[in-house]
């Protein structure tokens, strides 16, 4: 029985799609020139009354948007474009000021270098006069310690010559033994 | 056996989907009245939303800004269809014929979405009787009928044609020959006005039988939940009745895409149309890929 009523479902639902479709007041064609008028109608006035009170709101409000965007995007650009060529300038600048730093610095350093000369120079010239001074100063003290030697010699000399004649010398008599001694010292001396 | 027949006439899935008139009388249908209802239920959706979309005029930002969510859908849809679908067809000149075509679109599916409400099978449910005591059921979908989409068809063949008409009468003529020579009118002609009747009859039968197939796969499918449920009662005719109703859940998810796919090419196809008329720019090379884009989506 329980299979008999499933292959009678099976059955029905197979013919359901089928003959039934084609039964009487089951065509899908069905109408009249009403539903045509109704929707004539009803689409019209829908789409006037639309027009009217709603699409041209609509469009202005997209329209503006539009614009807005538009100008916005304009601006935007506009901005970019100030932008970028207040950075260019600036970078420019940067790169000016740069080149100076770098060239003042190679002119210090020229100038510092110059000086260091100078002053090297001038030290130099200074230590070549001081050692000028210093060899005739040591020249005029060799000179001047070699002529009281002489001196030293010669009053020693005389002292002894004095003692040998045991006699008095006068002045003049001492002024010409010096020369003489002073004389032949230089004579041994060179 | 008696019982098994009444059960099938009563689930006859294209009964189901067929027109019927209200009180004995044709001009008060099932197609009328969804007609009507869709018409109201369009006009109740766009003008508050357009209010919304709308800029003010006090100059601030907030002029700029679309309040509230259902004026952001529509504001989306409306801009997709004009930026996206017909500004590369009728270039500078989509916002004189915008209007039109979003009526088309708006109208279109909003007939197609109500008819996947079941009002139909409330109001008969609700036990409604018609002045002669019969019991009536109202309801049903405004674009499953031929006569009503037939009739969009030729109100988008009427304004397609009278625009270009009205536009550049020279040309629409000139493009009936399809710039063709002289000596190939003879055969050029008769297949441009052949091709011109074909376009809205097509638009008219594709948007019947997609909406029609639709719901009859689902009053078919839903004939077999019931079927399987009384013929074979008990746990195993419910649980086999489980299967069908998952596909008529599955369908009905398909039904409401092909709302949305069904308004979107009757659109698209006027404006198509349209921008093959109006838009001059175009050559023969591109005359024959619109052509060739016509028949893409009518497969």
């Amino acid at each position: 029985m329980q299979a008999m009523r499933f292959h009678l479902a099976l059955v029905y639902t197979a013919l359901l799609a089928g003959p039934a479709a084609a039964a009487e007041g089951a065509n899908p064609f069905v109408g009249t020139i009403y539903q045509a008028i109704a929707a004539a109608v009803v689409f019209v006035t829908v789409m006037v009354v639309l027009k009217k009170a709603a699409w041209g709101k609509i469009l202005q409000g997209l329209q503006d948007r539009e614009n807005r965007i538009k100008h916005d995007l304009d601006q935007a650009e506009a901005s970019a474009k100030q932008a970028e060529k207040t950075l260019a300038e600036y970078q420019k600048l940067l790169a000016n000021a740069q080149e100076e730093a770098r060239s003042m610095m190679e002119s210090c350093r020229a100038d510092a270098k110059k000086v260091s000369a100078e002053l090297k120079d001038q030290a130099q010239t200074e230590i070549d006069q001081a050692r000028q001074r210093a060899t005739e100063e040591i020249q005029w003290a060799k000179e001047n310690a070699v002529n009281e030697v002489h001196a030293q010699a010669a009053e020693l000399a005389t002292n002894v010559a004095g003692k040998i004649l045991r006699r008095q010398i006068n002045a003049q008599d001492q002024q010409q033994f010096v020369n003489e001694a002073l004389a032949e010292l230089g004579k041994g001396l060179n | 056996m008696n019982t098994a027949l009444c059960m099938l006439a009563a689930a006859n899935p294209v009964g189901h989907v067929t027109d019927k008139p209200i009180n004995g009388q044709w001009y008060v249908s099932n197609v009328t009245v969804m007609l009507v209802l869709s018409g109201i239920a369009t006009l109740w959706l766009l003008i508050p939303a357009a209010k919304r979309i709308t800029t003010g005029k006090s100059g601030s930002i907030d002029d700029l800004r679309t309040r509230g969510v259902l004026a952001n859908m529509v504001e989306s849809v409306c801009l997709y269809l004009r930026d996206e679908v017909f500004r590369p067809v009728l270039g500078d000149e989509t916002d004189r014929y915008v209007p039109v075509l979003w009526s088309f679109f708006w109208f279109i599916l909003i007939s197609n979405l109500l008819g996947l409400v079941p009002i139909l099978d409330i109001t008969a449910a609700l036990g409604l009787n018609d002045f002669h005591g019969t019991p009536v059921g109202i309801g049903g979908t405004a674009t499953q009928s031929i006569w009503v989409t037939g009739t969009l068809a030729v109100i988008a063949f009427v304004f397609i044609n009278g625009t270009a008409i009205i536009k550049d009468p020279i040309g629409f003529l000139k493009h009936l020959t399809a710039g063709a020579p002289v000596f190939m009118w003879p055969i050029m002609v008769p297949v441009e006005l052949i091709g011109m009747i074909v376009k809205p009859v097509a638009l008219a039968l594709r948007l019947f039988a997609n909406m029609t197939g639709g719901h009859i796969i689902v009053a078919t499918l839903l004939g077999f939940v019931v079927s399987l449920s009384t013929a074979l009662g008990g746990v195993s005719g419910h649980g086999l009745a489980i299967v069908p109703l998952i596909g008529t859940i599955v369908i009905y998810f398909l039904e409401i895409m092909v709302a949305f796919i069904q308004a979107y090419i009757f659109t698209f196809l006027t404006c198509l149309f349209l921008g093959q008329l109006v838009v001059h720019a175009h050559d023969d090379h591109e005359h024959d890929e619109s052509h060739g884009g016509e028949h893409a989506a009518a497969h």
